[in-house]
């Protein structure tokens, strides 16, 4: 079946909006050396259950080089009593991922636990968190969140003498201002918000929109170019001291990139918090992921270090922030690599349609002045294929795939078990193919699982016990249709998950069997906006029906307007039809 | 309790180690303090293995234990490399529980580096003190159980474990017992130099796969449980001790509990309404408060006045709250998430309140899992053990199961077809365990309760669906469990072919949303299924005000009364077809073989999905 989006519904993760945030100031401010960010902020809890989600607030500071001071955190009753928070009820406790990368343990996260909260309540808490001998300035400041914001202030004080940039985005939709002022020594950059409408799609799944493209925010960076960027970047991988040893093997690149230790998600961010430190980055047990990376690059000859740029960035229409990226991968001069998840598979399919800032290589050593951005392009594999012997109640199949947890959900390494994976394949196919009917048999080749260039081919057949529904003279099959796109049920719009970019041509063939003629088939449908199009053909072809579907995405963002759009489309030009076919049995 | 934690960071559940020994000896005191030494050898089995075997994590409260790396070493073929034990590192640990519970504990880690294939990796680490947060009985500690002994190990886990072996050291002054559970595991006894050691050793022990809607591991695993406590009574007699002065009700309970009340004067409305008070006024938050964090709850004032607390706090509050109203409620304790074994020893952790309703006969409410719901008592509790604190104290007794009838989701979708549209009206009483799950979206708020119910009708029909309106109980009423009315439109479910509508029905669909977890088993099924609670779906479809034209008569039924029912039914008349799904899985835990048995007869029953109603529709 094909699957139009694949969207995972947790239907038990939802934020309540059931609490206001009456204020939120942020203020961050250089003092010598010293970067002090301080914040004070204000919710209100109108219910119980805004009680659990926002009674206890926490702050991650890296002790290594911060401290943190509550100057204040109290509730304010309804009835305008104050309850300061006890003592006990402020801890500094390890953030969970140092229980697997013990060499983060400088990783804490500051826990304030208001106390007697009452719906009406007001939470107000004031904290200082000092960077010492702080590197430079970089981040992204949003401005909306899950419940509303009444209002909202980010402030940053800076010698005038800094370089320092900044843009803000979204900014018309939610009304956000900025005013810079001078005074003493500083230059002051004031932006302001509110009020600001809650993020409205309260559900999470893995087509929730980045943050950048649904909220207000502010990236900043003390950064003066994209050129000073790349610098920063390259100085920190020619401090490795290594050059390029073995020649380019997508196997040892493999290899290499499984032996990495520290976590993506975490040390990738690169907006100052855990900074490309040299001295860690000569351990290669206490190195940081970007510090592993530049490891590689310096084993493997031919390989070029790609920042992947979040989505919708450039460096045409984004301060040169190191906040501006979200991930690294590979170019071999040819094609984006991206050795780093589980999967044996090594070409990139995450960032579809992101844009990457390449560091070149000029001269023997990766250069300052010779980065260039690229995109990364779409990638396109054959189409699926069922051919369907309906007399034998028997499809066989040829899937491609780029990777197995575009069908499973989960991702696979290559030491898992052969069984274990062709079981979870057969599950996913099961539950697919039993909207023909009642499967009775799957079996399953898997080819290319271990070659890390190539993509999956699944083949296979699968035996049915029923096939569609029989009733007197009919025999009515379902063809596969679109999943339904409901804009109201995803109001923030969705991103598609790069899984559905890549797979998106089907082609059945029916075999009519001996005593059966066709006596209705679907009219084939096609619809296209802008950003979107899709369809099927079906045709007769006496003994046969062959339907082609495809679907295509020019974007990988969808608002809730272009959901709006694409679902307009689908009403007029009938993609919304049922598909059923019936066949008739043929008399005597 | 709960054993100590010491994991290995486990990232993937492929193995590139296998555990070759995991050796216990572990001697206790007359205070039931304990010097336990854990010795593991661990040999790699893959140059690979930092993703698995990256450092070695041993969890210690500090007024409840300590605990000291003795050493650790790396053999590589003849040479043996000791690790530096000055730089484990020692820290706090998470917050427990989701992030609600800050009790002090911490981790000491010693991280371990550049293992290579055929590596032999050994360590030794002593403890004193406790087990998770008892027993101890030093002046430095406190202890849950003074004087007592208790611990429970696990024979197997989530990593290969060849060989391992427990070695306890009897105090003849107060000797232990045991049972062993859920297996095998060899015991023996041996007398040396006047000492006694109780021996319990298994190998080819169990390595758990992740599956899901599995038991926990407490439950599946072989598992020795060791005590010194005499009785059922002796616990609950020592738990009434430590919790009582806690439960009486002083000025401030006896005021919040009168004003909750006031105007009642039936006893059951009291009884509901202190109990919503505190399953939904009170956070559950755990803070150090006292001196023994873990068993002791806090004076019931103390989480009236801070608004929070854990099951201990939540249960005292209740049970001061009812007191203040003249009720026999007593403080309680049970588990959740693991079966209480009939061996008196510390397996709880989880308090709840009793109420004596007659004699020897109790009512339970648990305010605690039970947030949020209507019912008093959360149906994932029953058949769970029971430990009420009592005075003169009491045996060890058994909530009530639950049964599938009590926790029914009924359905009721009336569809009225217009042309190709269908008028839709679906209506849903979710009882029992469903009262509190959907309760919850609800007070996400109204909108994401439509945006639920849009999502969930655009998976069951084709097309296009339109809501027009939801209404629903008030989910802070708790005088009936919680309703939905959904009205909608759903747009080319029905497909017109020439002077035919084809029709299918919605129901088998919806039921299997509701009985999510069958899409999550499958023919290999190995372990046991859990589910939280015996259910039952029961779905009526009705599709009215047409002309059928082939709509055959069909009943399918799968299954047995005993253990689960699936059944389908399809009626028609001149111009109404009926649809009826009833699902009732009559327990809540079902053995692997008849989960595998459940899922082959799902897959036939799953037949019904394609039933289409072939009905006369006049020309276009």
């Amino acid at each position: 079946m094909m699957t139009i989006l694949s969207l995972i519904i947790l239907a038990q993760l939802y934020s309540p909006t059931s609490a206001v945030v009456k204020s939120d100031v942020i203020t961050l401010k250089v003092l010598g050396e010293d970067l002090v960010m301080s914040q004070e902020r204000k919710v209100q809890v109108f219910s119980e259950d805004a009680r659990e989600d926002f009674g206890t607030v926490i702050i991650p500071f890296d002790e290594e080089k911060e401290t943190i001071e509550v100057i204040y955190a109290r509730t304010i009753s309804a009835s305008g009593d104050t309850i300061n928070v006890t003592p006990n009820a402020i801890n500094i406790v390890t953030s969970d991922v140092v229980s697997s990368f013990p060499f983060m343990h400088s990783r804490k996260e500051l826990h304030i636990s208001f106390l007697s909260i009452t719906p009406g309540a007001t939470l107000e808490f004031a904290v200082q968190k000092t960077t010492r001998n702080f590197e430079y300035i970089d981040g992204i400041e949003y401005f909306r969140e899950s419940v509303p914001i009444e209002h909202k202030e980010f402030v940053i004080h800076l010698p005038k003498t800094s370089d320092f940039k900044f843009q803000i985005d979204n900014k018309d939709k939610f009304n956000i201002k900025v005013e810079v002022s001078n005074s003493d020594n500083y230059r002051i950059y004031r932006f302001t918000g509110g009020p600001i409408p809650p993020i409205a799609q309260v559900r999470r799944w893995n087509t929730f929109p980045p943050f950048t493209l649904i909220s207000p925010y502010v990236i900043y960076t003390s950064f003066s170019t994209w050129d000073s960027l790349a610098k920063y970047l390259i100085k920190h991988y020619l401090t490795t001291g290594r050059m390029p040893e073995e020649k380019l093997s997508y196997k040892s690149l493999k290899e290499l990139c499984d032996r990495i230790k520290s976590p993506q998600y975490l040390s990738l961010s690169f907006q100052g918090y855990v900074p490309i430190d040299t001295v860690r980055a000569l351990n290669e047990f206490s190195m940081t992921f970007p510090e592993e990376v530049f490891r590689v690059i310096s084993t493997i000859a031919g390989l070029f270090p790609a920042f992947v740029l979040r989505y919708g960035f450039d460096t045409l229409n984004t301060p040169p922030s190191l906040s501006s990226i979200c991930g690294v991968i590979f170019f071999d001069g040819k094609e984006f690599l991206d050795p780093f998840k589980s999967s044996p598979k090594i070409k990139e399919i995450r960032y579809i349609g992101h844009k990457v800032l390449v560091l070149g290589f000029s001269e023997g050593s990766f250069s300052p002045s010779s980065w260039f951005v690229a995109e990364i392009p779409e990638r396109s594999l054959p189409t699926d294929s069922l051919y369907v012997d309906l007399g034998k109640q028997k499809i066989r199949f040829i899937r491609i795939l780029s990777d197995i947890e575009a069908l499973t959900g989960r991702g696979v390494s290559e030491d898992d078990e052969e069984e274990e994976i062709t079981r979870d394949i057969k599950e996913a196919c099961r539950k697919e193919f039993s909207n023909y009917g009642v499967v009775k048999r799957i079996s399953l080749k898997i080819k290319n699982r271990k070659e890390n260039d190539k993509p999956y081919i699944l083949e296979g057949t699968v035996k049915f016990s029923s096939f569609g529904w029989k009733e007197g003279k009919y025999w009515i099959i379902s063809l596969p249709d679109f999943k339904n796109i409901e804009p109201e049920v995803y109001p923030e719009g969705i991103f598609v998950d790069p899984t559905g970019i890549s797979r998106n041509n089907l082609r059945i063939i029916y075999s009519i069997p001996r005593g059966f003629t066709l006596e209705y088939i679907p009219l084939s449908a096609f619809a296209e906006t802008d950003k979107y199009s899709a369809g099927y053909e079906i045709i007769y072809g006496g003994k046969t029906i062959t339907a082609r579907y495809f679907e295509r995405f020019s974007s990988r963002f969808l608002s809730a307007d272009d959901l709006q759009r694409i679902r307009n489309e689908w009403e007029k030009s009938g993609l919304f039809r049922n598909s059923l076919t019936i066949l008739l049995k043929a008399k005597g | 309790m709960f054993g100590f934690f010491i994991t290995l960071s486990l990232l993937v559940s492929s193995s590139s180690y296998i555990v070759e020994v995991d050796s216990i000896f572990e001697r206790y005191y007359e205070s039931g303090v304990s010097d336990r030494i854990e010795y593991r050898r661990i040999r790699v089995l893959r140059d690979d293995s930092e993703d698995q075997l990256r450092s070695i994590i041993a969890s210690y409260t500090p007024y409840y234990n300590e605990i000291q790396f003795d050493f650790a070493r790396i053999v590589r073929g003849g040479d043996t490399i000791y690790l530096d034990t000055s730089l484990v590192v020692d820290i706090p640990a998470p917050p427990e529980l989701g992030g609600t519970i800050y009790w002090g504990t911490r981790n000491k880690i010693m991280e371990v580096k550049g293992l290579s294939n055929g590596d032999v990796l050994e360590y030794r680490i002593r403890r004193y003190g406790g087990n998770w947060l008892g027993p101890t009985g030093s002046e430095n500690y406190k202890t849950p159980y003074p004087g007592f002994f208790n611990q429970i190990e696990l024979f197997g886990g989530y990593e290969e474990i060849k060989k391992k072996v427990y070695v306890l050291q009897d105090l003849p002054e107060k000797p232990v017992r045991f049972g062993i559970f859920n297996g095998r595991v060899k015991y023996r006894k041996v007398k040396s130099r006047g000492n006694v050691f109780h021996i319990f050793e298994s190998r080819d022990n169990i390595k758990l796969d992740f599956e899901p809607f599995a038991p926990s591991r407490y439950d599946i695993l072989p598992k020795v449980i060791v005590t010194n406590i005499p009785s059922w009574r002796d616990m609950s007699k020592y738990e009434y001790e430590r919790s009582e002065e806690n439960l009486i009700p002083d000025d401030f309970v006896t005021r919040t509990s009168d004003s909750l009340c006031s105007g009642v004067s039936d006893n059951s409305e009291k009884i509901r309404r202190l109990f919503y008070f505190v399953s939904d006024q009170i956070r559950y938050l755990g803070l150090i408060e006292s001196e023994m964090e873990g068993y002791e709850p806090h004076k019931a004032s103390l989480t009236l006045a801070k608004k929070s607390g854990v099951c201990k706090d939540k249960a005292a509050l209740l049970v001061s709250l009812l007191r203040a109203q003249g009720f026999k409620a007593y403080y309680a304790t049970t588990a959740v998430g693991m079966r209480v074994e009939d061996i008196p020893s510390d397996q709880t952790n989880h308090a709840i309140v009793a109420i004596e309703v007659g004699p020897d006969t109790y009512v339970y409410l648990d305010p605690t899992v039970g947030s949020g719901g209507r019912d008093l008592m959360p149906a994932s509790e029953g058949g769970q053990g029971v430990l009420v604190s009592r005075k003169e104290g009491d045996i060890l007794r058994k909530i009530s199961s639950s049964v599938a009838e009590s926790n029914r989701v009924v359905v009721s979708i009336l569809n009225t077809p217009r042309a190709e549209t269908l008028d839709v009206i679906l209506k849903i009483r979710f009882e029992g365990g469903f009262d509190q799950q959907f309760r919850r979206i609800a007070r996400s708020g109204h909108k994401n309760l439509e945006r639920y119910f849009r999502w969930a009708l655009s998976e069951i029909y084709k097309g296009e669906i339109i809501l027009d309106s939801l209404e629903c109980s008030d989910s802070y009423d708790y005088s009936d469990y919680f309703s939905v009315t959904v009205y909608a439109k759903a747009i080319n479910h029905i497909q017109r072919i020439g002077e035919l509508l084809l029709y299918r029905p919605v129901l088998a669909f919806l039921g299997d949303r509701f009985a999510g977890f069958l899409d999550f088993l499958n023919e290999k099924r190995k372990y046991d299924l859990s589910l939280r609670y015996p259910f039952k779906v029961e779905i009526n479809e009705v599709i009215s005000g047409i002309r059928p034209n082939s709509c055959p008569r069909m009943k399918v039924q799968k299954g047995n009364k005993d253990l689960y029912l699936l059944s389908f039914s399809a009626v028609s008349d001149s111009n109404t077809i009926e649809f009826k799904l009833h699902y009732s899985f009559n327990k809540s835990r079902f053995s692997a073989v008849e989960a595998r048995k459940l899922y082959s007869d799902h897959q036939a029953f799953s037949y019904v999905k394609n039933y289409i109603a072939i009905l006369n529709g006049g020309k276009e």
